[in-house]
């Protein structure tokens, strides 16, 4: 059972580009995209978004070691499939409409959360979202009241690829998948917890290259939460959006020191 | 889980505006389908569609402004207002959550805009994505409307899609982040949708027969399906009771149901267990039913297993057509308006029972028949599967 209900525990993190800039942007290490771990016959059909979403997934479980066959997932992205749905609604364009029925089934939102499912042969809860502006926020809300109320663990996605330039100009302009791997027990693999997930007033000012970054792909204001994932021994209060809106969502994060992992804290 | 009281809830469909126009559809059982009037389509079929005028967008909020939204608008009805006022005056607006799913959100009118694009080679000026075409788009605007500040998200998982806003509800106000939510979902017909359904070759050309011998594909509908979810408290005492929510995966197949519904059997077992119900106090199973012959087979096989050849079950497709997005909610409200007028619902279409289905299919709705407990099954496109168990109070 759960050592403490309000406290989230993160045993295994991942951030995938197939763009290598993105890391130094975004102050973050980042991993290039792998599709290699994607079967084959997935690969071919699968659009970007779909193989980042997956990569992250399976590299954040590889940290974790967690079970990928028994684990809940929760996917979250703003576009999901957009450049499937943007071919399929140029095809509606023409007088001759011919739709392929493989890009007509992975046009839903929760395809690289089935993809996902299918490669691990988990046949456990699995949850598609989106929520603007608010995604990284709201996702790690559903992650809480899931892990709070049914699960023990919860590997999390938070994905989004590079949009065709004239959908939503400014918007949608670069891939990066997030995957973070949860735990409602601490073992010898917990890399941090998270705790008070709340809304207020953050004290922290996010320079404003960050916050057109989150304006352009919303998924990146997860960027402050992994910045402190990715160093041990921290302590913050990390801001899930744009901190010069009134209100944001807030979170405590702590992560632990290497020494301590090894004590088995 | 904790039980949540469903404390209102309302409906637009092609049977009408409104729960009254459903409850009558359920009780003649005569279905609510016709040829497509929004726009046209090169093969012949049938359509759930909405043809009475749906409000429009305020202008304060007309960047929202799409069929999707409309259909959203016209759902929130006076009386269903005055119960969501009446939450926000117990609990606070910032305590009241919004979690409305869609599939294709206002991809109708994204499709318009296509149109420009190609001719112009831009996007109409006045057409923004986000507040459009995203699935969270719907919600969104609905939070805005009502004025509701909790926190605000879609779950798009196709066709379990609002089945699952009901799970997302149980657990934020379980978990004390919301006092009330405001679930469901919100679909409308598009040619999308219609094209490609028809790639697959799952479109009827006829009236869709659920479970029968000779069915032969969907008919595809649109709705507006909202519920009022709030914690059990003295106020809503006599509503229906959310027990639980299943949910699982086929791990199979994209667009094919696993042969046996192995997913569907772990997602109406987890609702079981979830709500500590026996499977033989359940008295009524709403059927997912689509009425391809593939999903329907594997889905009886799956109730059978889990109830047996007794219970009473029947499909609404017949009826409204597949709301996709939509229906895991607009079945959840004809199952609670089938209990809470006495109706065992009948299967509109269904005519010559498959023998290879042993399940028990209602043909025709059954007055004065009590049901205390019923399950709601809503499968969706990656094998995504929710069962929702509903109870009688008391």
């Amino acid at each position: 059972m759960n050592d403490d209900k309000n406290i989230m525990y993160v045993q295994g993190i991942s951030v995938i580009s197939s763009d290598q800039m993105i890391g130094d942007q975004l102050g973050l290490k980042i991993q290039s995209l792998d599709t290699s771990i994607i079967p084959l016959s997935i690969r071919r059909r699968s659009s970007l978004a779909t193989r980042l979403a997956i990569n992250a997934a399976h590299d954040a479980c590889n940290k974790a070691q967690v079970d990928r066959s028994t684990i809940p997932t929760l996917f979250s992205s703003i576009g999901g499939e957009m450049t499937i749905t943007d071919q399929l609604c140029l095809e509606m364009t023409n007088s001759d409409v011919r739709v392929s029925p493989t890009q007509f089934h992975n046009s839903v939102h929760n395809s690289a959360a089935a993809y996902w499912s299918i490669i691990s042969q988990c046949q456990q809860t699995s949850t598609a979202m989106a929520a603007g502006i608010q995604t990284a926020a709201m996702t790690l809300v559903e992650a809480w009241s899931q892990l709070n109320t049914q699960f023990n663990e919860l590997l999390v996605v938070c994905y989004e690829e590079q949009w065709p330039d004239y959908i939503d100009q400014g918007n949608g302009q670069f891939p990066i998948a997030f995957a973070i791997v949860f735990s409602n027990q601490s073992n010898h693999n917990t890399l941090a917890t998270l705790t008070s997930l709340r809304v207020g007033q953050t004290t922290q000012n996010q320079n404003q290259f960050l916050c057109e970054l989150i304006d352009s792909v919303p998924v990146v204001a997860l960027s402050p939460l992994f910045q402190v994932l990715q160093l041990p021994g921290m302590n913050k209060t990390v801001c899930l959006g744009q901190s010069n809106a009134q209100q944001s969502w807030l979170v405590d994060v702590t992560t632990y020191q290497p020494q301590l992992l090894r004590t088995g804290w | 889980m904790q039980p949540v009281a469903i404390s209102g809830y309302q409906c637009v469909t092609s049977a009408g505006s409104d729960h009254s126009a459903l409850l009558a559809a359920l009780i003649d059982n005569q279905p609510r389908l016709a040829p497509l009037q929004l726009f046209s389509i090169p093969f012949a079929t049938v359509v759930g569609e909405v043809t009475h005028e749906l409000p429009e967008v305020r202008e304060s909020l007309k960047h929202y402004g799409c069929r999707n939204a409309q259909l959203a608008l016209a759902a929130l009805s006076d009386d269903f207002r005055e119960l969501i006022a009446a939450c926000v005056e117990r609990y606070g607006a910032n305590r009241i959550g919004v979690v409305i799913g869609t599939s294709t959100s206002g991809i109708y009118n994204s499709e318009s805009a296509y149109r420009y694009f190609i001719e112009h080679r831009s996007m109409p000026d006045n057409f923004r994505f986000m507040h459009r075409h995203f699935v969270h788009a719907t919600g969104e605007f609905v939070a805005h409307e009502l004025g509701l500040q909790g926190p605000c998200y879609a779950i798009s998982t196709a066709c379990s899609t609002s089945a699952k806003t009901l799970a997302a509800g149980q657990r934020l106000i379980q978990s004390g982040v919301c006092d009330a939510v405001l679930a469901g979902g919100v679909d409308t017909l598009c040619q999308l949708t219609l094209f490609g359904f028809n790639s697959l070759e799952l479109v009827s050309e006829q009236q869709c027969k659920p479970m029968d011998a000779n069915r032969n594909g969907i008919n595809i509908g649109e709705a507006a399906a909202l519920v009022l979810l709030e914690a059990v408290n003295d106020t809503n005492q006599s509503s229906i009771r959310l027990l639980g929510v299943g949910e699982s995966c086929d791990a199979h197949h994209m667009s094919a149901p696993h042969p046996q519904g192995k997913g569907a059997v772990l997602a109406m077992q987890a609702a079981l267990t979830l709500s500590g119900i026996k499977a033989q106090q359940v008295d009524y199973v709403c059927l997912h039913a689509t009425a391809t012959p593939l999903n329907d087979l594997s889905e009886a096989q799956a109730v059978q297993h889990i109830f047996g050849t007794e219970t009473p079950c029947s499909g609404l497709k017949g009826l409204l057509g597949h709301t996709l997005g939509a229906s895991g909610t607009l079945e959840v409200i004809a199952t609670m308006l089938a209990m809470q007028n006495e109706v065992l619902p009948g299967t509109c279409g269904l005519t010559e029972q498959d023998s290879d289905i042993h399940i028990n299919m209602m043909k025709n709705p059954q007055r004065h028949q009590r049901i205390r407990y019923s399950m709601s099954n809503a499968f969706g496109f990656g094998g995504n599967n929710a069962s929702v168990l509903l109870a009688l109070p008391g």
